[in-house]
């Protein structure tokens, strides 16, 4: 809508927005200023700013410390994690969208994982997978599937499965949602229409309706993939970056540097480098998902 | 009340120009109508006139104050809206109550007046019920009834009628016209149907394009058009319009027939006649006969529509009895035949 | 919802066995929590998902053992503060951009900005300027920080809340005399109510789950919240995993009470908020 423009409008405005602002300017500006120094610094947690020490803390992040794999385990983890369960999201979506009509206890129980606290799903995916104790070993020994009891979270190639698997568990209940949401968007008509001109709905699926939402997938492709950038709590509760690291992605190496070896100028260093990768990486799908929109 | 004036007014959306050249005067107490086709910028001259849109040129004065630079808040009006903009969360009496508790009115003040209005607009069996318990036409009642408590400098309709089934609206042009009457407040009000225009208003602008067609009474407006566009669109059924050219007294249209008129004038024309007056010229020197196409009989009314030089056109009569054997002579009164020339302008 | 267009049986029959599985496969891990929470150390050791000799020893014994009640309060009380402050700064200003038409490209953008950068990014000089202004390792710090960090979210999810309501119905009060505030507050507001209700909570289950400000930023037992209290337990060398699963449990109770009672405001905030 078209406003007057008035100065009584303009303070008004201007009171309503600056307390956000100044808010989001103490969380994302400032932060940014000050990583940028420390960067350039070296500089521990108790005594910061010592030298101006120019790119040694990058070119250090890079040779000397594990951060290069970290930076790759990140980027990975995001792109493989969010694909899955965007698939598999909108795949469970599409069957209560078909198939079910009445919700109300299904949505609650799919709410459940959404709302527990990372840490709790660590631990109890930990219980699960537990090598002496666990359910799924003691199923798996009971059957006479293995001899010997699955250290998942200790094996090297299977804790980052193990982890995608507990992250799955934790979201894709939000993806579901949201297909879900994307899947009610479309009108009842277009399905009509195609049944009566002779689509099954199979082909219905693939030809029609996936069209028609892929700017809604893709939007929710790029939000997990945001999120999933950030995990931390469930590196930290399963693995703590193991087993040797294994699993250790940006955030938790980041966290590392900074809270347990102190190196707080390398560690901003890190955090630099480590946004500077996210927005590569999410770029080209913000770039898709506006080259969809456009189409539609 | 007040006397609204605007003088030169100019608005632009981006480059584009929405409102060119401006100038209106409204006198207190009068009924002024704003029509035009969709995009005319009835609307935006209107959401001018209530601070909610911004000018880039131009004056607009209550009674000689210059209030353009003021904001909705301070311009003392009220506003009627298309989709009645009632607060849904409030009774009818709080929305009624609103403005007169924003300007801190005393309690017996606000009471008396809303009484007063609910009163004149049979509202009162609905004062303690919310608006998504009452149907369009109760609504819009109290859309009007929240305007009238304010003794508002002007009142501002915009569209409220649009979203009303036909048998209402006719209803509800009534009671606005008699409420206006009886409180004598100067309204100005926007539609895009001439019919509602021509019913209800002292003065009618006529607007397209972002300027003013014409200015006038609606009889004014009818019988004497300035320009092709206004008389194109006041009138319904509207005027036939035919391309033709003048020598003198005669006009030929496009197929060599020759039509006498009462103006004299050379060159490229175009001839307006009313429906009406298609049948009226009988013994005068312009009768044609000619097939009819198709007929619409409407009950009080009856119109023929035929061919005349390649444009088809609709003649209208109380009772059917032009025809015979599929044929209707047309009769013109040289009076009648409008002229105008290429820019869309009236030849007198 | 109208009725779903007519299906095979046997295309039904599979649906329903999926979306069974999906079901179990949420639900799974939950009740194995709480099914070890009453198993006694060698019970779990038997890897049986259901208890072989039940025991309610494990409630007591991590609630004595660690201070879990005072870490659920704590955490209850840094998300409700939280989520008020995120409230007070992202109501006025979303009314401010989507009615009053002010900053409408700069805040969508920093806020997206914001939201995209991992939060491990502010780690490190908000726990500086916390030590600064002497709110670290405090209730209120904390809940200063959540209250920030969760503006874009409630910035996205408002938005559209209040977008729905139609642009006449201000414009109605402003013509009536009400000023700009006055009409956020008396008309925008009471409309807004769901929409704020939502947000709220979303914001309480993301501070309420949020594990490294507060693991970083809190260290004593007074302020500790029970996130960093179970991240805690998993140091321990001998852990008894049957306390540790009651602790867990105990500490999801509110999150979980919050999701059934308030499971329709969630789900209307989240979808709202993926309308574009």
């Amino acid at each position: 809508m078209e406003r007057s423009r008035n100065s009584r409008l303009k303070i008004a405005s201007i009171a309503m927005v600056v307390p956000m602002v100044v808010g989001l300017a103490i969380f994302a500006a400032y932060p940014l200023v000050y990583l940028v120094a420390l960067a350039f610094s070296r500089s521990d947690l108790g005594n910061r700013f010592q030298k101006f020490v120019g790119l040694d803390n990058f070119t250090w992040a890079f040779e000397g410390t594990i951060f290069g794999t970290s930076l790759f385990n990140s980027v990975w983890f995001a792109l493989a994690a969010s694909a899955i369960q965007v698939g598999l999201g909108l795949f469970i979506a599409y069957l209560l969208h078909s198939y079910v009509r009445q919700g109300r206890l299904l949505r609650t129980l799919i709410l459940l994982p959404l709302m527990t606290p990372p840490i709790m799903v660590g631990i109890a995916w930990k219980l699960m997978l537990n090598p002496s104790g666990g359910w799924l070993n003691g199923m798996l020994l009971r059957f006479g599937a293995i001899d010997q009891p699955i250290s998942f979270f200790g094996d090297r190639t299977l804790a980052f499965p193990a982890i995608m698997l507990a992250d799955t568990w934790q979201w894709m209940p939000l993806v579901v949602i949201l297909c879900f949401a994307a899947l009610q968007s479309v009108p009842e008509d277009v399905y009509e229409a195609a049944a009566v001109d002779g689509a099954y709905p199979r082909r219905t699926f693939w030809k029609v309706t996936l069209p028609i939402i892929a700017p809604a997938l893709v939007a929710v492709y790029l939000l997990r993939l945001v999120m999933a950038f950030k995990t931390f709590d469930l590196i930290y509760a399963l693995t703590q970056g193991g087993p040797g690291n294994a699993t250790t992605i940006a955030t938790f190496e980041i966290w590392r540097t900074a809270m347990r070896e102190f190196d707080v100028g390398l560690a901003a260093a890190q955090t630099l480098l480590f946004a500077i990768v996210v927005t590569v990486v999410t770029l080209p799908v913000v770039m898709l998902f506006n080259h969809l929109e456009k189409r539609t | 009340m007040v006397a609204i004036s605007i003088t030169s007014l100019r608005k632009n959306y981006g480059d584009v120009a929405v409102l060119r050249d401006i100038d209106l005067e409204v006198a207190d107490g009068e009924f002024v109508v704003l029509v035009g086709p969709s995009g005319c910028g009835k609307s935006t001259l209107l959401r001018c006139i209530a601070g909610l849109a911004a000018i880039d040129g131009g004056e607009i004065r209550f009674d000689g104050r210059r209030v353009d630079a003021l904001p909705p808040q301070e311009r003392n009006l009220s506003m009627v809206f298309q989709n009645y903009a009632l607060y849904p969360h409030l009774t009818v009496r709080e929305n009624l109550a609103f403005s007169l508790r924003v300007k801190r009115l005393p309690r017996e003040e606000i009471v008396r007046r809303v009484a007063w209005a609910a009163e004149l607009l049979a509202i009162e069996p609905y004062l303690d019920r919310r608006p998504r318990a009452l149907s369009g036409g109760q609504r819009q009642r109290v859309a009007m009834g929240r305007a009238m408590v304010k003794h508002a400098n002007a009142f501002l309709f915009d569209e409220p009628l649009s979203n009303l089934d036909a048998k209402l609206r006719v209803q509800m042009r009534k009671d606005i016209h008699k409420l206006q009457r009886a409180i004598n407040v100067t309204s100005v009000y926007v539609t895009h149907d001439q019919v509602e225009a021509m019913t209800m208003g002292d003065r009618i602008v006529v607007m397209n394009g972002g300027h003013i067609e014409q200015i006038g009474k609606p009889m004014e407006l009818y019988a004497d058009p300035a320009t092709q566009f206004v008389a194109g669109f006041i009138g319904s059924p509207p005027m036939n319009l035919l391309p033709g050219r003048a020598e003198g007294t005669a006009v030929t249209l496009a197929d060599g027939t020759t039509l006498r008129t009462a103006i004299g004038h050379g060159g490229p024309v175009t001839v307006g006649i009313r429906p009406e007056h298609l049948l009226e010229g009988g013994g005068g020197p312009n009768v044609i006969t000619l097939p009819v196409r198709d007929m619409q009989e409407l009950g009080g009314s009856v119109s023929y529509f035929a061919d005349l030089a390649g444009s088809e056109i609709e003649a209208c009569e109380p009772r059917p009895t032009a025809v015979s054997e599929g044929r209707i002579t047309i009769a013109i009164d040289p009076a009648r035949i409008l002229l105008f020339d290429e820019a869309g302008g009236r030849i007198r | 919802m109208t009725e779903p267009l007519p299906r095979s049986p046997r295309s039904v029959w599979l649906a329903r066995l999926w979306l069974a599985l999906a079901i179990l496969f949420f639900v799974l891990p939950i009740l194995y929590l709480l099914s070890t929470s009453f198993k006694a150390p060698d019970d779990v050791l038997q890897g049986r998902f259901f208890p072989t000799d039940p025991t309610l020893a494990n409630y007591p014994a991590a609630f004595g053992h660690v201070p879990v009640a005072s870490m659920i309060r704590n955490s209850v009380l840094v998300s409700i503060l939280s989520a008020a402050i995120t409230l007070l700064l992202t109501v006025p200003a979303t009314y401010a951009m989507v009615k009053l038409g002010f900053m409408r490209t700069i805040i969508p953008n920093i806020t997206l900005a914001s939201y995209v950068a991992p939060p491990v990014i502010a780690l490190i000089p908000l726990f500086f300027l916390m030590q600064r202004v002497h709110l670290i390792d405090t209730i209120a710090g904390l809940a200063l920080v959540y209250g920030i960090m969760n503006i874009p979210v409630a910035f996205w999810l408002l938005r559209s809340f209040v977008r729905a309501i139609p642009d006449e119905i201000d414009e109605a009060a402003w013509i009536d005399g009400a000023s700009y505030w006055r009409t956020l507050v008396r008309i925008a507001l009471p409309l807004l109510v769901p929409g704020i209700v939502a947000t709220a909570l979303i914001c309480i289950i993301l501070s309420y789950n949020e594990l490294l400000f507060a693991s970083s930023m809190t260290f004593g037992e007074s302020s500790r919240t029970i996130t960093v209290g179970m991240s805690l337990f998993q140091g321990e060398r001998l852990v008894n995993f049957g306390q540790m699963a009651a602790a867990s449990f105990a500490g999801m109770v509110p999150v979980y009470v919050i999701a059934v009672f308030f499971q329709r405001y969630l789900i209307g905030g989240l979808t709202q908020g993926s309308v574009k």
